[in-house]
């Protein structure tokens, strides 16, 4: 509340709320642009009040959430956002993915993962698919901090995610359709 | 008196209309060799910038130059999490952070603000926990506790350490802040303007009096002054035609030379470090500093 009304309001500022308190205080200066306020929420009281307000979920890490069990709160912030009036796909969805990048993938990928191992044309297909079936829009590489690793996903895995996305939305396009005409 | 070489500095307002020209004016001082500039934390002021957030883009600009809060305002955060910031900007800029602190201008402003609201005499109380506060967390321990009125530790972990030993110079203007500065500080940093000449040299003498009878070496505080004023001829701007931000008080002004006689003067009366506030925010000012007043000063400059 308090933030939003900071970025956006030029006169004064009362706030009166259990944890935090404003008796009058004049915003400024003013974003360069409008900051996106992204709530890391994992409990259901989070993720509706990300669905409620916020512009986006930092979803916990892929080590601690699963992209399966990430379903379950892709819909309870959908469901809050409608309530809300809100349209769910508003709200960024930001996912830190950790991982290694290895000559061949040791495993079949499954939506149980807690990273991502393998080649890049196996990362950029895991992306895809936690982007256009698993509801993610925002992909973080979660280090350790080795330049060559951000190199190969700089140049191998990012640019490729993205038409690839891309092609796959547009194949499934009716169904994309079909889902939020049922939403309503 | 003053026992350390003197030094120079100067101080500049965050505003955020002025931002390309504090940037200029701290690469003056910079390539002129003086040694901090200072920004007020005033997070209140809507068109300031945050001090926090505006010292380290002005630190990524320079070389040598040292910055300090002028001064921090404790109410609005927390002393742990300006250890930290403090810690991490010395690392980040190579020891080039100190640390001016204070207990809160405006008590209005800052609850406006969302702040605490404290009397004078908690102000005292939680500065005083604060430097504990503060130097715990620069500390080599592996974690560290505090039980205190205002603040607590439990168990926390301090880090960074500092790239550099930091000071905390307090921004002092009553008689009880200034024996705790006596008392605990690394300096003393008032303005002129806000206590008068006599004022300040009875706070420096009550100063050595608190260091002594802490059995502190009142020479190891270090002594500053914020002055505002002109360098030239020309009338200064009175103090009712200078923007929010500036002390209380008319400026100073004078030729070069009128400027040197009086920082020696501050020198006699106990201070070491001269900080001055250009009422001409333009980089002549910062040049003419440079250029005509520092080579003439007492004493050498700075030990860069």
């Amino acid at each position: 509340m308090i933030l939003r009304a900071w970025w956006s309001t030029t006169g004064v500022l009362q706030f009166h709320g259990r944890h935090y308190a404003l008796e009058g205080a004049r915003p400024g200066p003013k974003p360069a642009h409008p900051i996106g306020i992204w709530l890391g929420a994992a409990k259901p009281r989070a993720l509706a009040l990300t669905g409620r307000k916020a512009d986006g979920w930092a979803a916990p890490l892929m080590n601690y959430l699963s992209p399966i069990a990430a379903t379950e709160a892709h819909e309870a912030i959908d469901w809050a956002a409608r309530a809300a009036g809100r349209d769910p796909r508003e709200i960024r969805r930001i996912y830190d993915a950790p991982g290694a990048f290895t000559a061949t993938a040791p495993a079949p990928v499954r939506d149980a993962d807690q990273s991502i191992v393998g080649p890049p044309e196996h990362w950029a297909a895991v992306l895809t698919h936690l982007a256009v079936d698993l509801g993610f829009d925002t992909f973080i590489l979660l280090g350790p901090p080795a330049p060559g690793l951000l190199r190969t996903f700089i140049a191998d895995v990012a640019p490729d995610v993205p038409e690839r996305v891309a092609a796959a939305r547009t194949q499934t396009e009716p169904v994309t359709t079909i889902a939020a005409e049922a939403s309503h | 008196m003053a026992s350390r070489p003197l030094q120079v500095g100067i101080s500049i307002i965050p505003d955020t209309d002025s931002l390309e020209r504090s940037r200029e004016l701290v690469r003056v001082a910079d390539e002129g060799g003086l040694a901090f500039v200072g920004v007020q934390d005033h997070p209140y002021q809507h068109h300031f910038f945050d001090t926090w957030s505006l010292i380290p883009a002005l630190l990524a600009e320079t070389k040598r130059i040292s910055f300090f809060t002028d001064v921090a305002s404790l109410p609005l955060r927390p002393p742990a999490v300006m250890a930290k910031a403090a810690a991490s900007l010395d690392v980040l800029s190579g020891g080039r952070f100190e640390l001016g602190l204070g207990g809160g201008a405006v008590p209005e402003l800052i609850a406006n603000f969302g702040g605490l609201r404290r009397t004078p005499g908690e102000t005292v109380e939680a500065i005083d926990e604060a430097i504990d506060v503060i130097r715990l967390l620069w500390s080599e321990a592996r974690s560290v506790s505090f039980e205190g009125k205002h603040y607590r530790l439990n168990d926390a972990r301090p880090g960074p350490r500092p790239a550099h030993p930091i000071s905390i110079w307090v921004g002092a203007f009553k008689p009880r802040m200034i024996r705790l500065v006596g008392r605990k500080a690394d300096g003393w940093l008032p303005s002129l303007g806000v206590l008068t000449c006599d004022e300040l040299r009875a706070g420096n003498e009550q100063i050595d009096e608190a260091a002594t009878k802490a059995g502190r070496d009142p020479r190891s505080i270090r002594r500053l002054i914020n002055v505002q004023g002109l360098i030239g001829e020309q009338a200064p701007p009175s103090r009712s035609e200078l923007p929010v931000g500036y002390l209380a008080g008319e400026p100073l002004a004078g030729a070069a030379g009128w400027w040197v006689e009086t920082i020696a003067g501050f020198a006699q009366d106990g201070f070491d470090t001269i900080v001055f506030w250009p009422v001409d925010p333009s980089p002549g000012q910062v040049e003419l500093l440079i250029a005509e007043v520092v080579p003439q000063l007492p004493g050498q400059l700075s030990d860069r």
